[in-house]
């Protein structure tokens, strides 16, 4: 297991500058995993994952199927508390309080930490509604505060332009990506401290996809993103950091730039390449 | 080129890349300029500067080398996107190749024993002036996708080659009149030998930005220093 | 010239295929067709032969308007179809909520252990109890057991009874076929389990819940033996008190212990009589009791389409 540590990152001069320079400093830490293990059943699908996230910028979980990639992501929100028979040791501490989340309430953890799917999923209602549905289930009932917030969500998720006028209508009446940029407002609306993204252009066509890849990269100035993806060069594209995993093991963990172009591992090298074993 | 990618941050590493390219260009002419004047004022601080400088051309260099590199990985470049990066990657190496013969200039100006005569100071400046209008005429050409101006860089070099080819003979001549001067005159052959390839680098240059912008190779052969000797 | 000659060798088999394919399709679609004729037309047979049957009171105002008698050309059904109404009122208040909230439950919050398991198997099963273990039940429950009497309350309750399981089994199917996809998206936002009931699941699944009520209540409606044996009269030439009344509180409940008679056993005592004419009556009221099956479907279409509307 290749991890650098944020100190190792620090990137010279010459380096581009796109490429991001995280400091020391813990505020620049959204969360830490530590020895994050994972159990469904008898089954052990993450084996001591340890990952930082940086503040405010894209993190992508790459990997083949079944390494992972959506057991660890969906960890962040306490996904797997919805059903029986899973179990979790380790950490993942959320900053500045560095809370173990795996130890809160997971009602409390998803306020903190919105989720996108892999399929569109608005809820039956009007465009507004699924938006504000994050603030309804806060209780917010500020009338000013809603459409505020919703406005802002739909702003976000670059949806605000092709949605203004007809707010009251299905959300069901919207296309497959306008769908998915809905519920990524639906996600932003109650400002999460991270947003998770699994997979979520897998069902969409390559126009929507790189609408959706815009907008993650124009709100990553805002939110902590973490992706999932099987697409490797989507990650490539947009993300910030890229962690590399395989049979529920972090193998590799770097700044996007350096992972595809000199990866460290062998096992990394032989994914990103196209040499599967 | 004028309208934009759906993905924002692609146009950005486009960008980059293209400013650093630009700056490399201006790096490097200055860098020629200073050389030649070092040269012709037998100023030794100032040849010290130039030696000293290249490093920054190298590290702009390694920079773009990095850069393109990086976004080949990041992107999936297709069509025009994708013969910009391989010739920026390209045009950098010939930029840092041009710098490398301004500093050998400098180089060799410090060698010299005698202060060189107005006459050689004239054509030796006229060839720094050409490459240098050839320079920014190929890195104009560059920045606005302009082939015809790339084309135009890329025929200016024969009249270098002319005054190379003059220069030559000048030179051979003042070192058959008197022997002490075959010290100073190899150093400055070798120097007019060195400004002839940093032209050709700058033709080779405007090749690429042919090849980028119309996808086609510049087709005719260009004129060559030997048929016009 | 090895490529021409499989293919030809070929070719004639894969037409064959295809031909014995489009065979099947036809001979299928054939059988399909006839089988839909024969049920259709012995649906259609029946309805016609009540209609022409009951032809001559059903043209009659009077009819809809009038209490039982014993002559045949006077006698109504007036009291059968407000005690209908007034019994499905009653069904339909204890079953839905009943049901739907033990749908709920089984499906969403009860925990998966033998107790659950227990309660499901039970549920089944009594959706295949006969109705007249039902009516047995109510007489000795209802009736001796709480004094409720042979009311409408009694007759509302039994056929509650009888048609819960239809309601909690067509309710967890419509909350089981709600995407995981939507709950996940409620719990993904910080919803709890009864926000995500509430908010989510039941709207998405109202259709198919309304759809199982509608079934129940069709059901209920033409039930007769369970009404019978908790000892529903006959012959009521009175009507139950009206539930709206002019003074406040402007609703009242004394309808709930009033006697009544319901269109199955109004039907099946003209039915039993010796003459004719009261047969007549019988078919009219089939006529009748027919449409208010369908009238009752025709507004759960009709809510149905406006519930999904006032999505959009």
């Amino acid at each position: 297991m290749t991890q650098k540590s944020f100190h190792d990152q620090h990137v010279t001069q010459l380096s581009p500058k796109t490429e991001p320079t995280p400091n020391t400093q813990r505020e620049s830490l959204a969360a830490e995993v530590r020895k994050l293990s994972f159990w469904y059943g008898e089954t052990q699908a993450l084996k001591e994952i340890t990952l930082s996230i940086a503040y405010r910028k894209v993190t992508a979980l790459i990997g083949p199927s079944g390494c992972g990639k959506s057991t660890l992501l969906r960890s962040f929100n306490r996904m797997h508390d919805l059903y029986a028979g899973n179990r979790y040791s380790g950490e993942i501490c959320l900053f500045p309080e560095n809370h173990n989340l795996i130890d809160l309430d997971p009602f409390m953890v998803r306020l903190r930490i919105g989720m996108v799917f892999q399929k569109p999923n608005p809820f039956p209602k009007s465009i507004f509604e699924n938006v504000a549905a994050g603030l309804r289930i806060q209780g917010v009932q500020n009338k000013k505060l809603l459409s505020d917030r919703v406005e802002q969500a739909l702003r976000d998720a670059a949806l605000w332009e092709e949605v203004k006028d007809r707010l009251s209508q299905s959300a069901y009446g919207l296309s497959g990506g306008q769908q998915q940029r809905l519920c990524i407002a639906r996600a932003l609306a109650p400002q999460p401290e991270i947003l998770l993204l699994d997979e979520p252009t897998s069902a969409l066509d390559p126009i929507a996809t790189a609408k959706v890849e815009d907008l993650i990269t124009e709100i990553r100035h805002r939110f902590t993103v973490i992706i999932v993806t099987h697409n490797m060069q989507q990650a490539a594209r947009i993300s910030d950091f890229t962690a590399y995993m395989h049979l529920g093991k972090l193998i590799e963990f770097a700044p996007t730039g350096e992972l595809f172009t000199t990866p460290q591992e062998t096992l990394t090298r032989d994914y990103i390449t196209g040499r599967f074993g | 080129m004028n309208n934009q990618h759906t993905l924002r941050i692609f146009d950005e590493d486009l960008n980059t890349l293209r400013q650093e390219i630009v700056a490399l260009s201006n790096h490097v002419s200055e860098q020629l300029h200073r050389a030649l004047t070092a040269l012709v004022e037998n100023n030794a601080d100032l040849a010290e500067q130039v030696i000293a400088n290249d490093r920054i051309a190298d590290a702009l260099q390694e920079k773009i080398n990095t850069h393109t590199t990086r976004t080949l990985a990041r992107q999936q470049a297709m069509a025009d996107d994708l013969r910009a990066i391989l010739a920026a990657s390209r045009i950098a190496i010939h930029l840092e190749r041009i710098g490398d013969y301004a500093k050998n200039t400098a180089k060799r100006s410090r060698h010299l024993a005698r202060p060189i005569s107005a006459e050689f100071a004239e054509e030796f400046l006229w060839m720094g002036k050409r490459i240098q209008s050839m320079l920014s005429q190929v890195t104009e050409s560059y920045i606005h996708h302009n082939a015809p101006l790339a084309n135009v860089a890329w025929t200016d070099d024969a009249e270098l080659d002319t005054v190379y080819a003059n220069l030559f003979e000048h030179l051979l001549r003042m070192m058959s009149q008197e022997s002490r001067n075959i010290g100073d005159g190899t150093q400055l052959l070798f120097i007019a030998k060195g400004l002839e390839r940093a032209g050709d680098h700058v033709t080779d240059i405007a090749e690429e930005i042919y090849l980028m912008v119309t996808g086609l190779p510049l087709q005719s052969p260009r004129p060559k220093v030997s048929e016009l000797l | 010239m090895v490529n021409a000659e499989m293919s030809q060798a070929t070719l004639p088999n894969l037409t064959g295929i295809v031909d014995a394919n489009r065979r099947t399709d036809l001979v299928m679609a054939g059988i399909g067709i006839s089988v839909l004729i024969v049920a259709m037309s012995l649906l259609a047979a029946v309805v016609i032969d009540l209609i022409v049957g009951g032809w001559p009171r059903l043209i009659n105002p009077d009819f809809y308007l009038n209490f039982p008698s014993r002559h045949p050309l006077q006698a109504g059904i007036v009291s059968a179809w407000v005690g209908t109404i007034l019994v499905m009122l009653v069904t339909a208040g204890i079953a839905i909520p009943l049901g739907v909230g033990a749908g709920v439950y089984l499906e969403e919050y009860a925990a998966r252990n033998w107790i659950t398991d227990f309660i499901e198997i039970n549920v089944s099963n009594l959706a295949g109890v006969p109705s007249i273990i039902y009516g047995l039940l109510a007489l000795g429950l209802f009736i001796h057991g709480f004094g409720l009497g042979e009311t409408i309350l009694t007759a509302g309750l039994v056929l509650a009874l009888l048609i819960l399981p239809v309601i909690i089994v067509s309710t967890r199917e419509a909350i089981r076929g709600i995407p995981l996809d939507l709950r996940e998206a409620a719990y993904g936002l910080g919803a709890d389990k009864w926000q995500t009931v509430r908010l989510y699941v039941l709207p998405a699944a109202r259709s198919g819940i309304l759809t199982g009520t509608i079934v129940g209540l069709a059901r209920a409606i033409g039930e007769a033996a369970p009404v019978i044996t908790i000892g529903a009269l006959t012959f009521i030439a009175f009507l139950p008190p009206s539930p709206i009344q002019s003074s406040p509180p402007f609703i009242n409940f004394e309808w709930l212990e009033s006697p009544f008679t319901i269109m199955p056993i109004q039907m099946f005592n003209w039915v039993s009589r010796p003459q004719a004419e009261f047969h007549i009556n019988a078919a009219a009221a089939g006529v009748i009791l027919m449409l208010m099956t369908l009238a009752m479907n025709g507004i759960a279409i009709w809510l149905r389409y406006h519930l999904r509307r006032q999505i959009r």
